[in-house]
């Protein structure tokens, strides 16, 4: 039977083109409806997950804080005086039990002992932008050999190209009561901090000592734990939740009040039924009402309303 | 072998099969290959209609300018180009040419004088046909 069914099919080949042709066309239907369903059911899970996407803000808050400290990256440079032992990375960090041992020196004449050492600090200017500080403050931790002396902490002024206090909150020094006493020693340069700060957000730290000593007084030796520079900013924090069953993903935060509407670029992922509290600096909120929105990365609104 | 050789230069009778198979084969390559393109213009124009999507992030009675500013962003999986901005069903110039890449935005500025307190309905339209719009109360 078989046999007789490919024996005629061998034999009239009248109707084969035809075939050809029909199956073609019917393979070109395919790819082309395919092509469309696929497409079509890509962008219906779009608008799917669009749809299921429920984020809210729920609630605004600004304040000021302190940032981290932004230590020393490269080693202090010694105006007068000489390094005994240790490196500036013993510097970095608090009671870690590793410091770094500077002393006194012979100045050129006339000839006493003096101590007057440098470091370079770089404020993450990206992070906390200068528009947004409020102040600066410089921390020490020292020990000194000898109790007879006072010391200072100086930043360099940009404008006047010198250093000094001048502006400081404290520009009394500081005298260690007990030789070898750890003592925490921190200045607040207070609404005077730009021109300390150039415009890169590099500042330059000076440490030194406030009496000249003869060359028959003590010669002083000087520990540093600790030498850090932090900056105290206003934040604007805001809390979301996701009530929706997938992550989303903010990607603009805009602060509209009756004056202006003021859009920041956003990356912000909160989990599915999470809540989520973005923080930032570069975010003046206003003193009166004002409303804030949230665009999600597919294309979902969430506003707030602050009064 | 070389008996075998000439058999083969002096025996023509299956030519003309072969080059009619031939400039079948060519053919069908071809029409193959005109669908396929033709397949692909269709359905690419299609498909990037139905991957358009734009949103609204804000829009602003701006009192500086004295017009209105859309901010908009490109959600959908094509470029956006936005053909025709209307306030109120009516047409209104706009900076031209406004378009988005993929997951671009950015402000689109509408020279409309508005008025305080005023009920405005702003639509827009894209070169495939897509509009987004909503109304909208001047402050």
């Amino acid at each position: 039977m078989l046999e007789t069914i490919i024996k005629r099919l061998k034999r009239n080949k009248h109707g084969i083109s035809n075939v050809i042709v029909v199956m073609l066309s019917l393979v070109l239907i395919v790819v082309i409806v395919a092509n469309v369903v696929l497409w079509s059911y890509q962008m219906n899970q779009f608008d799917w997950e669009r749809m299921q996407e429920r984020i809210e803000i729920v609630d605004t808050k600004s304040g000021e804080s302190f940032s981290p400290w932004f230590i020393t990256q490269t080693e202090y440079s010694m105006d007068i005086g000489s390094r005994v032992n240790g490196s500036y990375t013993d510097t970095h960090s608090a009671d870690d039990g590793s410091w770094e041992t500077f002393q006194e020196e012979l100045s050129p004449a006339p000839q006493r002992y003096r101590l007057f050492m440098n470091g370079s600090f770089t404020i993450n200017i990206g992070t906390y932008p200068l528009d947004k500080i409020q102040t600066v403050e410089v921390l020490l931790r020292y020990n000194a050999s000898d109790t007879e002396e006072k010391w200072h902490l100086k930043a360099y002024n940009w404008t006047e190209q010198a250093y000094s206090q001048n502006g400081f909150n404290n520009t009394l020094g500081s005298q260690p009561f007990t030789s070898g006493a750890w003592i925490n020693y921190a200045v607040n340069l207070t609404n005077r901090w730009r021109s300390y700060v150039r415009d890169d957000g590099v500042m330059c730290i000076q440490f030194h000592d406030e009496t000249p000593e003869l060359p028959s007084g003590a010669q002083t030796e000087i520990s540093v734990d600790f030498l850090g520079v932090r900056v105290k900013v206003k934040w604007t924090s805001f809390t979301f939740s996701n009530e929706g069953p997938l992550t989303t993903h903010i990607v603009s935060l805009w602060v509209i009040n009756s004056t202006y509407h003021k859009r920041y670029d956003v990356d912000f992922f909160v989990n599915s039924g999470e809540n989520a509290t973005y923080t930032q600096t570069v975010t003046d909120l206003p003193a009166e009402s004002f409303l804030a929105k949230i665009v999600t990365e597919r294309g979902n609104l969430a506003v707030f309303k602050k009064k | 072998m070389a008996g075998k050789l000439r058999r083969f230069f002096r025996g023509k009778r299956a030519i003309t099969p072969v080059l009619s198979n031939l400039l079948l084969m060519v053919v069908a390559v071809a029409a193959m290959s005109i669908a396929t393109t033709a397949t692909h213009v269709i359905t690419n124009n299609l498909r990037q209609t139905m991957s358009e999507r734009v949103v609204i992030e804000d829009l602003w009675f701006n009192p500086s300018t004295g017009g209105i500013s859309v901010y908009l962003r490109n959600v959908g999986k094509v470029a956006v180009h936005v053909s025709s901005v209307y306030v109120n069903h009516t047409s209104q110039s706009f900076t031209l040419p406004f378009s988005l890449e993929i997951g671009k935005h950015g402000w689109l500025n509408i020279s409309y004088s508005w008025v305080s307190g005023n009920l405005y309905y702003v639509h827009i339209v894209t070169t495939r046909g897509t509009h987004v719009g909503d109304y909208y109360k001047a402050p």
